[in-house]
């Protein structure tokens, strides 16, 4: 069937909005205390090169998904093993989501009400908008974006008056290993998962430069972790955010505008439903999109709501509290790295030396044996 | 005697061939038989009182016979005696091939006729107005225009009235609309083709739009949908229209509806296509943008800074409408810490005395909000002013003086539906949704409130009107596309028509038009 | 309670499903949407009818702490 094309504007802010998705209200963990900052930018500046091939995966298969690139590239039987790997990954990671966001209204919101019943609505209306297509995901990211950038100047601009940006100081305490160690965090947390994207480059236009929608999405990204970790850090200080889960959510939770206006806190939840429901919809889209390459059918949408099931069924035994969901946090770097490195590089490598070999791009299976 | 009793065995047969054709009349051809003719005729139209026959013989060297039918009401009688049954009895026809065409080109004295040859569309013409002619020894019969029906006079729309502009809408008949619309478009661009739909009623329908501009694959889509309908009768643009849709279900509409002829005309200069059904002053347009639920066509009538602004008062309320009774709600039920003290302070006193809970509450001030405004349509005028007295004082003033509803509810539920009022179009959608956002915000709060809006969203933007988005969002931000959505581009600056509707963008030139003795004033 | 809701949540979706997809695909589609709502079904009724499933999540720390180098 048809797959729906996004513009080049859409697939940028898709893919901010899909960076943003947990950590917009987990924040960006450090654990380079203050010199978080420094850990951002240089992880922004790692995953560059990740970017770049990704984009140059993207490149030399126009209009295809990463499981028709890996198939190709790698043969059927591999491609099989590799497909299953990242289904998991994107079920994994939908209810990795999944279990943030019901810890996360749980806790603040709605002590009494079963994460069950939380999790039921969230992921019934990202099926929703999974099955409405990319072009939907397209015009929500429009919308998500402007409404992200607005409330994230918006408390910034109204806590400037309350923060201590002595906080900041004194740079570069930490010894550069913790900041190396914590920027690796970041870089596969969330940098690293756009990986994700590969499975739904289909919906990108031929015409569009998949190295400019990258650059574009990364060029708001980075102020605006910038100017979250800024913010929280110079509102808290550095004792509060080490202490608490949810940072961001403590951060505007002190806010003042003018003389009767406070306690601004629950807006800044409908941030992460934005983000978040992004997060899980590509991610629902790209496991569906797996299944039907895996099993050889045809119809990915009617594969979105088992899919979707399935991750609420994870996303129900994953964790059996907060504190577990944060420990592992700290592991997820190591679990990850196969996925969003290791696969990546291997088809990538493997394309250039057929392409070399063979003088011109690769589009089908013929093409591509030697 | 001899001869009759086989002429009265065809009689019967033909008889009872008209009452098993009754509900086909395709095959029905004319006969050449003017007695058999008369026959079927009157065995189709049995128990039609209204029908009147009139048998014209001419005696002199050809004995000619000829039979007129019509229905009475609906033609002028007038032309019926001065200007066929005179001539048909004093002059003689001449020339032309057959009787029928020497009787139509030096007889009968009426400017439109047409000659046909079965009953089925003898049937339809002569129900509209028409009268038919049959002639000793044709095989076809004449269908002469004397048609006159009393018509509504033409008067500005109620549900589209502005201030200042033209106020013609319009009416039941299918070619007084059409002639309002005709002398806006001098052009021979400007194309009409008649379809007829309705097995009992068979409605004429016309199908407009200007060939330069239209889109042809839209065109096409159209036609396509409506050889599909099989209905009995249609009455009114929404009998087809909800037929055809794409999204039929959804509670949004996705083809345009107007009575007024300005509109129209705006409509078709962007590439729109325009149906007309006649008996109904609604026309159709499609396909169909969600912003033109907030367009009027006084919008490019006055200042653009007014209109403007005016616009973006019905865009911001829609989403008050949709969203304030839930928006109440979570404030008040779950995150009561985000009003400022007093306020909060002042709520609590009001809701502490008040009996139900704030989700009923506002669930049933709602459905007294859409009774009162209910009745208001549907009763005689005279009892308006009991009307107002019973909503302002008994449910406003006592309900709240006796603690049964609170006060700051009836500000919600005011503004709610005021707002609501300000967009006619919208009524429907705004009723679903705002009850199922007021549902989920008294469940869960702001996550509720966020998730319904998310809900409507996400459905308005898998909307389609024949193809065509009706909620474009593509990121880049290029005026010419969103000149005409929250504000009202100045006329100067409307150089393209909406890319989805055409390709044929190029409206006018673009340049200023420069004033004289700019060069001195530099 | 949370039975009655998981139940009720399939029912309706294979409901909805059965009339926009299911009765125009494969067969070979519908053995894949039947055993994975299968699947995600018993992980539901078994975890709110209070019986301990094994978390992937543990599988994978303890997997990870098997490996040189992580503690």
């Amino acid at each position: 069937m048809a797959t729906e094309k996004i513009t080049f504007h859409q697939s940028a802010y898709s893919i901010v909005l899909f960076c943003f998705g947990s950590s917009v209200i987990i924040g960006i963990s450090s654990s380079a205390n203050q010199d978080g900052w420094i850990s951002i930018i240089l992880a922004t500046i790692c995953i560059i090169p990740v970017f770049l091939m990704h984009a140059r995966i993207i490149k030399l298969f126009p209009e295809k998904n990463y499981f028709e690139i890996i198939e190709t590239v790698l043969g059927k039987k591999i491609g099989k093993i590799i497909t299953a790997l990242m289904l998991w990954y994107s079920v994994h990671l939908a209810a990795l989501v999944l279990c943030n966001f019901g810890e996360f209204i749980q806790v603040f919101d709605m002590p009494e009400t079963p994460k069950l019943s939380i999790t039921i609505l969230m992921i019934l209306t990202t099926v929703y908008l999974a099955r409405s297509g990319m072009r939907s995901i397209g015009k929500w990211s429009v919308v998500g974006i402007c409404f992200l950038l607005f409330v994230v100047l918006f408390t910034f601009a109204t806590s400037v008056h309350q923060m201590h940006f002595e906080n900041l100081l004194p740079v570069m305490e930490a010894s550069p290993s913790q900041i190396l160690k914590s920027s690796f965090e970041i870089f596969t947390f969330p940098y690293g998962e756009s990986v994700i994207f590969l499975c739904v480059a289909d919906s990108f236009h031929k015409k569009d430069n998949p190295y400019r929608v990258f650059f574009l999405a990364l060029a708001i990204v980075l102020p605006v972790f910038l100017t979250v970790f800024i913010r929280n850090l110079a509102l808290l200080g550095l004792p509060m955010i080490n202490a608490s889960y949810f940072p961001s959510y403590i951060a505007v939770r002190i806010i003042e505008i003018g003389d009767f206006f406070a306690r601004i806190e629950s807006s800044i939840s409908s941030n992460f439903i934005l983000a978040g429901i992004v997060k899980i919809a590509i991610c629902l889209l790209a496991a569906s999109k797996g299944i039907v390459s895996l099993f050889g059918l045809q119809n990915n949408r009617v594969f979105i709501m088992p899919v979707g099931m399935l991750a609420l069924a994870l996303s129900s035994i994953l964790y059996t509290s907060t504190m577990e969901m944060f420990i592992f946090l700290d592991y997820y770097m190591y679990y990850a790295l196969p996925f969003q490195i290791i696969i990546p590089l291997g088809v990538w490598i493997v394309a250039e030396f057929k392409r070399r070999k063979k003088g011109q791009m690769i589009n089908t299976p013929e093409d591509a044996s030697l | 005697m001899f001869f009759k009793k086989p002429r009265e065995r065809k009689i019967q047969n033909l008889e009872k061939q008209v009452e098993h054709w009754n509900t086909s009349l395709d095959d029905l051809k004319i006969k050449s038989s003017l007695d058999e003719n008369i026959t079927i005729i009157k065995k189709l139209f049995e128990n039609m009182d209204m029908m009147r026959y009139k048998t014209i013989q001419m005696k002199g060297k050809s004995e000619k016979r000829y039979f007129l039918a019509f229905c009475d009401g609906v033609v002028d009688s007038e032309i019926i005696n001065t200007h066929i049954v005179k001539p048909l009895m004093t002059l003689t026809p001449t020339g032309g091939d057959s009787l029928l065409e020497a009787l139509l080109s030096s007889v009968v004295q009426v400017g439109e006729s047409k000659i046909v040859d079965n009953f089925k569309n003898v049937v339809e013409n002569v129900t509209y107005g028409d009268t038919i002619l049959f002639a000793e020894g044709c095989n076809q019969a004449a269908i002469l225009n004397t048609k006159h029906f009393a018509l509504r006079s033409i008067s500005e729309p109620d549900n589209e009235k502005i201030l200042g502009g033209p106020r013609e809408g319009f009416t039941e008949s299918l070619t007084q609309n059409l002639s309002q619309i005709i002398r806006r478009l001098r052009t021979h661009e400007f194309k009409t083709k008649f379809i007829t739909l309705g097995r009992i009623t068979q409605t004429s329908i016309c199908l407009c739009y200007i060939d330069s501009v239209v889109d042809k694959g839209v065109l096409q889509e159209l036609f396509r949908r409506l050889e599909q309908i099989d209905i009995d009768g249609v009455l009114e643009e929404n009998y087809i229209s909800e037929n055809i849709r794409d999204n039929r279900y959804s509670t949004f509409r996705t083809t345009g509806y107007t009575e007024r002829p300005d509109v129209v005309v705006g409509k078709l200069l962007e590439g729109r296509i325009a149906m007309l059904v006649d008996g109904s002053p609604l026309v159709f347009t499609a396909p169909y943008f969600f912003i033109e639920n907030f367009q009027s066509n006084e919008d490019y009538y006055y200042s653009f800074y007014y209109t403007s602004f005016s616009r973006f008062l019905r865009i911001c309320a829609f989403f008050l409408t949709v969203a304030v009774p839930g928006f109440y709600l979570a404030v008040v039920a779950f995150h009561q810490e985000m009003l400022p003290v007093q306020l909060l302070m002042k709520l609590a006193l009001e809701r502490q005395s008040v009996p139900l809970p704030a989700a009923i509450e506002a669930v049933i001030m709602l459905l007294v909000f859409d009774i009162l405004r209910e009745t208001g349509m549907r009763m005689p005028s005279n009892v308006g002013h009991a009307l107002s007295i019973v909503g302002a004082l008994v449910i406003g003033q006592s309900a709240v003086e006796a603690s049964l509803v609170a006060a700051p509810m009836i500000i919600v539920v005011a503004a709610t539906g005021i707002t609501g009022l300000l967009i006619p179009k919208l009524n429907a959608p705004i009723i679903f949704w705002r009850i199922l956002i007021l549902l989920m915000s008294a469940t869960f709060g702001f996550y509720g409130l966020t998730i319904g809006l998310s809900l409507l969203f996400i459905h308005m933007s898998n909307l389609t009107s024949f193809g065509v988005e009706q909620l474009s969002l593509p990121g880049s931000f290029q005026f010419q596309n969103i000149k005409d959505i929250f504000i009202r581009a100045p006329w100067f600056k409307m150089v393209e028509r909406p890319r989805s509707l055409t390709r044929n963008r190029v409206r006018q030139s673009g340049g200023e038009v420069r004033q004289s003795g700019g060069d001195e004033r530099g | 309670m949370l039975i009655g809701i998981v139940l009720f949540l399939f029912l309706a979706v294979i409901l909805y499903d059965y009339n926009v997809y299911l009765n125009k695909v494969r067969v070979q589609e519908k053995v894949v949407y039947y055993s994975l709502m299968l699947i995600s079904l018993c992980i539901l009724l078994l975890q709110n009818a209070n019986v301990s499933i094994p978390s992937p999540a543990e599988a994978i720390i303890n997997a990870l702490r098997a490996l040189p180098g992580i503690q």
